[in-house]
């Protein structure tokens, strides 16, 4: 089990490195100069010039590449243009309420999805599959943002019953957590929605396979049927889709948080796109990359360690 | 409408069984949207105490279908009828759910033909033994691992304990199928039906799990349904045979009978295209023209006439009755009754 | 006669075609919507570009069937010609998609060798990101506006239909019809169009059918946070991001376009859905 957990971590290296420098291309191809903008419209050229040797931007790339890289390994990230704080500081406070906010709806979305999926395969064919079914399309055919206006609608304007954007007062919990719920539901709803569909399909593919007609044969009771035998191997697929989903929440995040002005990190990114804040973006398509890296690498190695097979023939190779 | 079976204590050769099971009357039906499909179309059987018995038939003969539908265990969408479906004093056809549940696996256990899709693929073979004994034996953690160590060797596992903590895809075919036989007596049933369990192996293999069934039968004295296509098998190995077409029984007797006399022009004819291996090289094949019966709905005549080298207009205007033929031996053919060309 | 109870299920009997309900459905939705978005911009009862500051945030009346917006512009109007460049832009994305996966995919798996593992590997690294995170940077790139949300979509969805191809490809290559095929001389691209692409195609044809909705979300999100078509240009996204300042005001501003928005998708998914089971046969639910 740990050399197929090595191979993987392997494989993973160059992944990392092909990463960084897609996000680093990004960054350096992006419009605006980054010395003129810190400084501001009344800068001289002279000004600027200085600043772009200082930020060595009329370097060769590949320097450049190696400063970043040393830069981002060091948690050297710079500064915000907007409110010259360090990005470090900026990002990390953001990505602390984006966590949360992530956390409560993957928790929604697992608990909500997996069990929905369950339901709707053992029911197949009847009615409430296919209620099921037309509610994971129905809640997949809305945008996030949408979903999350029309809670804002309902909950907050009509029934005042939650809050309609912000994090909750600072040392509030009760206040922080009420703030959560309804992002929560719009972000978590989606998510349950895949995993729903994912886990029903995985369980249909198992419910007809020889093995289930050995454990029936065999006089289990229904429970242990369903528990040791169907749903165990209908898990091992879904924990691979689960990861996945996990980091896509994080990208759901961006719209729901703008929809709530919730202060997470996807908010942040898109201000400072129009902001034009360098750092702060670049800190965090830096930080979203190796979530999402890492969330599928997660994903691969659970499955790999949950389904005996794979373990076992990567291990021999 | 009585079928007329073999009596059991009416067996050739003297011996006096008891019936462990009498089904009657058992159909496999799946309703569609214009028409029913028939699996299973009226068939009875009887498989006594200790009995090796086969059902032997081509695929599509429904024979897979009556070991499913004695288990109550046919696929979505089937619907199961029986006049009785009686074992041991109790009809099985009558039973809650609940209650055939406590039946599988302690009274009456199935094995299967695949045993590498048959066997969840994530769990070792310990945890599939043990599971059943645990639900049957009330045996559990040590007990049951040891119990479990018993029976592989009991089915001549050579490394047991290796076996044990393996997973499925580990194992050779002819040790998987082992470990699947040594699933059928962890409940202690009194019958095992086994859905050809050699079909899926190499024909020495094969020799070896057929020794193996029988030592096995013999060691905890169950009978047992053995559902096979293969004829060669059913010589060496079973007492009574029943053959399957197209959902009914055709002919059904002790092996002795039907295969030194067979009545039924089907069987006639599947034993033909049987070489021995001492048979001159230039011996011809000789398959049966036609294919076999596709799934079909409600049926007058009999099954094969299609195919059939004696067929008369008869044969597909009316479905002909299992007749005796001899003391152990009856046919379903309108020319049977006395000795046929 | 006794009869052992299993279940046993109504056979599905919808029209007298037997089509699948949610073919119908979903093309008969999808289809009023397309209508809609092809007609709309002749039809609307106003310029929608004209102000009504005096008629500003209403609810529906007379005048103006849905309402107005926070400057007076009349929001049926604005949303009948705000659907047409937004099934275009969705229906671009994933063209472009499609096409460039193809390419990709099946180029690697013809090529192989270096530019094959390196073309891949890109792929399953832009796989790893979601459509919309990518979209996000390509739009930083390359900056805000309609084309560009069209390429960035785009872009963001060929990793799968690479993957899609490539897989496809590989297995048909190995097939013996394509050794025949090359022993006899066949070029590369004869056998590219005879023994690969009409393997491809359903499965292109149901990759489609889920990207769209997909790309339309992804379109209306961007236009939505303000990169896509720039005001006054009238898009749902963007509509949708103006009603939210005024969510507790005028609440129909937001509900309309969220209407549209949830129609258009639901109808393309289920559309989809019904496509694909009825294009693959493994996937059948009911007893047929």
């Amino acid at each position: 089990m740990g050399r197929y957990t090595l191979r993987r971590l392997l494989q993973f290296a160059p992944t990392l490195f092909l990463a960084s420098v897609l996000v680093f291309l990004v960054i350096v191809s992006a419009p605006g100069d980054p010395a003129r903008i810190k400084l501001g419209m009344e800068a001289t050229d002279e000004q600027i010039a200085i600043e772009r040797a200082r930020l060595g931007l009329d370097d060769p790339l590949p320097v450049r590449y190696l400063t970043w890289v040393s830069d981002v390994a060091r948690f050297d990230l710079g500064r915000s243009f907007q409110s010259n704080r360090p990005v470090t500081d900026v990002i990390t406070t953001a990505f602390g309420y984006t966590a949360r906010l992530a956390a409560a709806a993957g928790v929604l979305g697992i608990v909500l999805g997996l069990s929905l999926g369950i339901v709707a395969a053992l029911n197949r064919g009847k009615r409430l599959d296919n209620a099921i079914s037309a509610w994971a399309a129905a809640v997949l055919s809305v945008p996030s943002f949408v979903s999350g206006m029309l809670l804002i609608l309902v909950f907050a304007v009509a029934l005042r019953w939650l809050p309609p954007s912000g994090a909750g007062e600072p040392d509030d919990f009760a206040s922080q957590m009420r703030a959560l719920v309804l992002p929560a539901l719009a972000l978590g709803f989606p998510f349950a929605a895949i995993l729903a569909r994912f886990m029903r399909g995985a369980l249909i593919e198992v419910l007809g396979q020889d093995y289930v007609l050995t454990a029936r044969a065999k006089g289990l009771r229904p429970a242990t049927i369903i528990g040791h035998h169907e749903v165990r191997n209908a898990l091992i697929p879904t924990v691979t889709v689960m990861g996945i989903g996990l980091g896509s929440l994080l990208a759901g995040a961006v719209v729901v948080e703008t929809v709530f002005s919730y202060p997470g990190l996807g908010r942040l990114v898109v201000s400072s796109i129009f902001n034009r804040d360098y750092p702060v973006v670049q800190a965090g398509l830096i930080l979203g990359s190796a979530v999402f890296l890492g969330m599928s690498l997660l994903a691969d190695l659970a499955y790999g360690l949950l389904d005996p097979r794979i373990a076992l023939a990567r291990a021999q190779e | 409408m009585t079928s007329v079976g073999l009596r059991p204590n009416e067996l050739a050769g003297g011996a006096v069984l008891e019936p462990l099971i009498d089904v009657r009357n058992l159909s496999v039906r799946f309703p569609r949207v214009n028409e029913e499909l028939v699996a299973v179309d009226e068939v009875s059987f009887v498989v006594g105490r200790r009995e090796m018995v086969a059902i032997v038939g081509e695929s599509g003969s429904g024979k897979s279908m009556t070991g499913l539908a004695t288990m109550r265990l046919t696929p979505f969408g089937s619907a199961v009828t029986a006049d009785q479906v009686l074992f041991d004093g109790i009809d099985l056809s009558k039973l809650g759910e609940r209650q055939m549940r406590d039946v599988r696996g302690r009274r009456i256990a199935m094995i299967f033909q695949n045993p590498m899709s048959a066997l969840n693929p994530v769990l070792t073979i310990e945890r599939q033994i043990t599971e059943s004994l645990e639900r049957h034996a009330d045996l559990g953690g040590a007990a049951a691992r040891a119990r479990a160590l018993e029976l592989l060797e009991l089915v001549e596992v050579a490394a047991p304990q290796r076996v044990l903590a393996g997973y499925p895809h580990q194992l050779s075919g002819g040790m998987r199928q082992r470990g699947m036989i040594a699933i059928g007596p962890t409940g202690d049933p009194d019958l095992l039906i086994a859905d050809e369990p050699t079909t899926a192996l190499d024909v020495t293999v094969q020799a070896q799990i057929l020794d193996l069934l029988a030592k096995v039968q013999a060691a905890t004295s169950m009978a047992v349904l053995f559902i096979t296509h293969d004829l060669g098998i059913v010589a060496g190995v079973a007492h009574r045979v029943y053959v399957m077409y197209s959902g009914r029984i055709l002919e059904q007797g002790t092996v002795l009978d039907v295969f030194t006399d067979p009545v039924q022009p089907y069987t006639r004819a599947l034993l033909n295209t049987v070489r021995q291996l001492g048979d001159p090289a230039t011996t011809r094949l000789s398959p049966i023209p036609g294919q076999p019966p596709a799934t079909r709905g409600d049926l007058v005549g009999c099954p094969f006439s299609p195919r059939c080298p004696v067929v008369v207009d008869r044969c597909t205007l009316v479905t002909p009755e299992l007749r005796l033929v001899a003391p152990a031996h009856s046919a379903a053919c309108h020319l049977a009754g006395g000795k046929t060309p | 006669m006794s009869s052992i109870a299993t279940s046993v299920p109504k056979p599905a009997r919808i029209t007298g075609l037997e089509l699948d309900a949610r073919i119908v459905i979903g093309g008969s939705l999808l289809a009023i919507v397309v209508l809609a978005a092809v007609v709309g911009p002749q039809v609307v009862p106003h310029d929608p570009l004209e102000l009504n500051l005096d008629r500003r945030l209403e609810g529906p009346s007379a005048a103006f069937l849905l309402g107005t917006d926070e400057i007076g512009r009349d929001i049926l109007s604005r949303l009948l010609t705000g659907l047409r460049p937004a099934l275009l832009a969705g229906v671009a994305a994933v063209l472009v998609a499609a096409v460039a996966g193809t390419l990709i995919g099946l180029s690697a798996a013809f090529i192989g060798g270096l530019y094959e593992t390196v073309s891949m590997r890109i792929v399953d690294l832009l796989l790893a990101w979601p459509a919309v995170f990518l979209a996000l940077g390509i739009v930083l790139l390359i900056g805000p506006g309609p084309l560009n949300v069209i390429l960035a979509i785009g872009i963001a969805e060929t990793p799968v239909f690479a993957r899609l191809t490539r897989s496809i490809a590989l297995g048909q290559l190995q097939g013996e019809h394509v050794e025949a095929a090359r022993s006899m001389g066949a070029s590369g691209a004869r056998i590219m169009r005879l023994h690969i692409l009409p393997f491809a195609v359903v499965p292109l044809v149901v990759q489609l059918a889920i990207a769209a909705p997909i790309a339309f979300i992804s379109e209306a999100s961007l236009s939505f946070l303000g990169l896509g078509s720039q005001p006054p240009q009238a898009s749902l996204g963007s509509m949708l991001s103006g009603a939210q300042e005024y969510l507790a005001i005028a609440p129909t501003y937001t509900i309309f376009p969220a209407v549209v928005i949830a129609i258009l998708v639901l109808s393309l998914t289920v559309l989809a859905d019904g496509v694909q089971d009825a294009l693959d046969p493994r996937h059948i639910r009911k007893a047929r």
